[in-house]
Order: structure tokens, then sequence, then C-alpha cells
């Protein structure tokens, strides 16, 4: 299923054409981030795991079937070198969290418009401490379903899981999100 | 008719997953619904933060890093540096002095004396002001810097072309 031109590009990087590769690199650099940086909560750790992620896509490039999406192939690497990155640290798969504690100058500053109001990024830190707390796999969907904008079907690819199970994860998720900013407005009102 | 909306009502709503039919019937609830226009208005509030893409840096050098260590994985033991190339250059420009003069003189001196005379020898070829007393090593002191030359050159070729990874960064 992809297209001519991911094809072409894919061909160019199995004859060795090293700025073939470093355009396939930028091309998917940012799906590989956000699930990487979604799941792993060492700053130190991610772009070596990022790294590593396309290290082992150019090994097993020549395997690539073109029955996925490059983006769903990819993005299946990714989370599972977190997975075992995780596992290999003791993390329970369902009830992690994440040690640091984001501020609100962290996401103030990263990458956001100094005019766009403080109740949005409020309301960010709010949802990326949430998320933090939340599992790993609620927060690979959202990612994948919010950031990516892949189907039921294509994360259900990217993580072995029926599409049924993707959509009632992704529903759960949103809800309790939901329900958490809730709580935080009302006992902000309650002030 | 249609109820109020609960949580996975609007999560559908606002993924679209409604015909569009029910989606007017909805947007007609909508209208008169306080509570249920508010849970959605939440709802939006939530979606538009998950979509806010989060600061995700990669150092500037990261598609470099990876061709790097995509290399080392697919050339392995192959791969050298430049600084084994000059050693082996170095080393293999020794011998074929050495060899040079232990033909020319290998009854009248040791080993020893060869390399020093190759030492000596280097000097006058490099400056063409060559000593007429050592006239005939100036001559095999020339001969030694084009072979040097010419090996130097095939090196250069041989890691340009063979050694040297297939990824080697183009900029
Ligand atoms: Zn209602």
């Amino acid at each position: 299923m992809a297209d001519t031109g991911q094809k072409a590009l894919i061909e160019a990087i199995l004859h060795g054409d090293s700025n073939a590769y470093r355009q396939f690199i930028e091309q998917y650099k940012n799906l590989v981030a956000h699930v990487v940086f979604q799941l792993i909560p060492n700053p130190i750790d991610r772009e070596d795991i990022c790294q590593d992620v396309f290290v082992s896509a150019y090994q097993h490039l020549k395997d690539f079937q073109y029955q996925s999406k490059i983006s769903t192939w990819l993005a299946r690497i990714a989370y599972f070198r977190c997975l075992n990155y995780l596992k290999k640290r003791r993390a329970v798969l369902f009830d992690d969290h994440t040690p640091e504690e984001m501020t609100f100058d962290d996401v103030a500053s990263a990458s956001f418009d100094p005019y766009e109001d403080t109740e949005k990024k409020e309301r960010l830190v709010l949802v990326r401490e949430a998320l933090a707390q939340m599992p790993i796999v609620y927060r690979t969907i959202l990612t994948l379903y919010h950031l990516q904008e892949m189907s039921y079907q294509e994360i259900g690819k990217v993580m072995e899981l029926p599409s049924g199970t993707v959509k009632s994860y992704l529903f759960r998720a949103r809800t309790l999100l939901r329900q958490r900013l809730t709580a935080v407005n009302q006992e902000e009102d309650a002030w | 008719m249609v109820t109020h909306l609960n949580d996975e009502r609007v999560q559908e709503l606002l993924d679209g997953q409604f015909p569009i039919f029910e989606r007017r019937e909805i947007e007609e609830h909508l209208k008169s619904c306080d509570a249920c226009r508010e849970r959605v208005s939440q709802y939006e509030e939530l979606y538009s933060t998950l979509e806010t893409a989060p600061d995700t840096e990669l150092s500037r050098s990261f598609a470099r890093t990876v061709l790097r260590k995509t290399n080392i994985e697919e050339i392995g033991s192959v791969q050298f540096g430049l600084t084994q190339v000059f050693a082996a250059l170095a080393a293999v420009i020794v011998v074929v002095n050495t060899l040079l003069y232990f033909i020319e003189w290998n009854s009248l001196k040791g080993i020893a004396a060869v390399i020093g005379k190759s030492l000596i020898a280097f000097v006058p070829a490099l400056s063409k002001s060559g000593s007429t007393t050592l006239q005939d090593v100036d001559i095999k002191g020339s001969l030694v810097f084009i072979v040097g030359a010419v090996i130097l050159f095939l090196l250069f070729l041989f890691d340009r072309y063979l050694l040297q990874p297939r990824f080697r960064s183009s900029n």
C-alpha cells in the first residue's frame, strides 16, 4: 500500500543511497520521536532509542513487504523497542508513571506561541501530566490517533491489538482525561 | 429523538463516526441542551490539546549519527579510519625503501645501516639541491619518492572507494 514515491525511496536506500536514507529519516523522525518521547520517561535515553529505531529499520528494510504503510511499520518498531527498554527497567506496563514532573515553564517554553492564552497552556500541562500517569497502551493509542492520525486498524497493526480493543482503549483514555480536567477545573472553581 | 450525549457518543461525534442525518439530529439537540454542549466543548478542548505536538526535538546531528551507526552495523570490521590508512601507508613506504636499498647494498651494510641510508636519501630527494657526493643516492631517493607517491595515490583510491562506508555523509 506504500505509494510509488515511497517505493522508489526504499529502493534507493536498499541500493545504498545515503541521501535517500537521510530523506527517509527526515520524513519519519517526528513519528518515531512522538512515540518514543511519549513512552520513555528518561530524556537522556530518548534520542538513543530513536536512533536505534532507525538503525533497526534500516537493517530490516529489505524485508519490508509493502503490505502496510511505512509509518505503521516504523511505529511498530518504535513501540516494541520502547516496550523492550521499559521491560528491562522493570516498568510495569499497566502501572507506569513518569517520575519527572512537568512544570508549567517546561510546556510554556517548549514550542508554543507566547501569545497563546495561558488557559490553553495550563490545560496542556494538565493533560500531559495526566497522560504521564496513564498506562503505556493508552498513551501510545492517543499519540498514534491524535498526532499521527492513524486509524484503529493501523494502530491495531502497530500494537498487535484488535481494532475493537484499540477503539475501546482510546475512548476510555479520553474519558479519563476529560474527567480529570473537569475535576481540576471544579477544584479551581471551588477556591 | 436524541437523548443526552454520553462520553462515548460525544467522542464518536468528534471522530466523525456518525452519518450525516444522525449528526444533524445531534446538532439540533445541542442547540437546546447546555449540559451536552458543555460536554462537547470539554472534549473539543481535550482533542485540541492532544493534537498539539509535544516538543520532541532531536539533536541536529540525529540523521548523521543514525547513518554512522548504520555503517558500523553494515560494514563492520572492514571499516577503517584515516589513521589506520596512513599508518598502513607509512609501513608500506618503509618496507619498500628498505627493500630497495637492501637489494643495492646488501653485501656492504647491515639492515640498520640500510634504514639509515634510506632516511638520508629522502633529504636530497625532497630538496632538489641534492649533494653531489651522494648523486647515486639522490636518484634512488627520487625513485623512492615516486614509489611512495604512487602507493599514496593507490591507497587513497582504495580508501575512497573500497574501505569507506556506503553511507559516507555526502555533505
Ligand atoms: Zn443533552
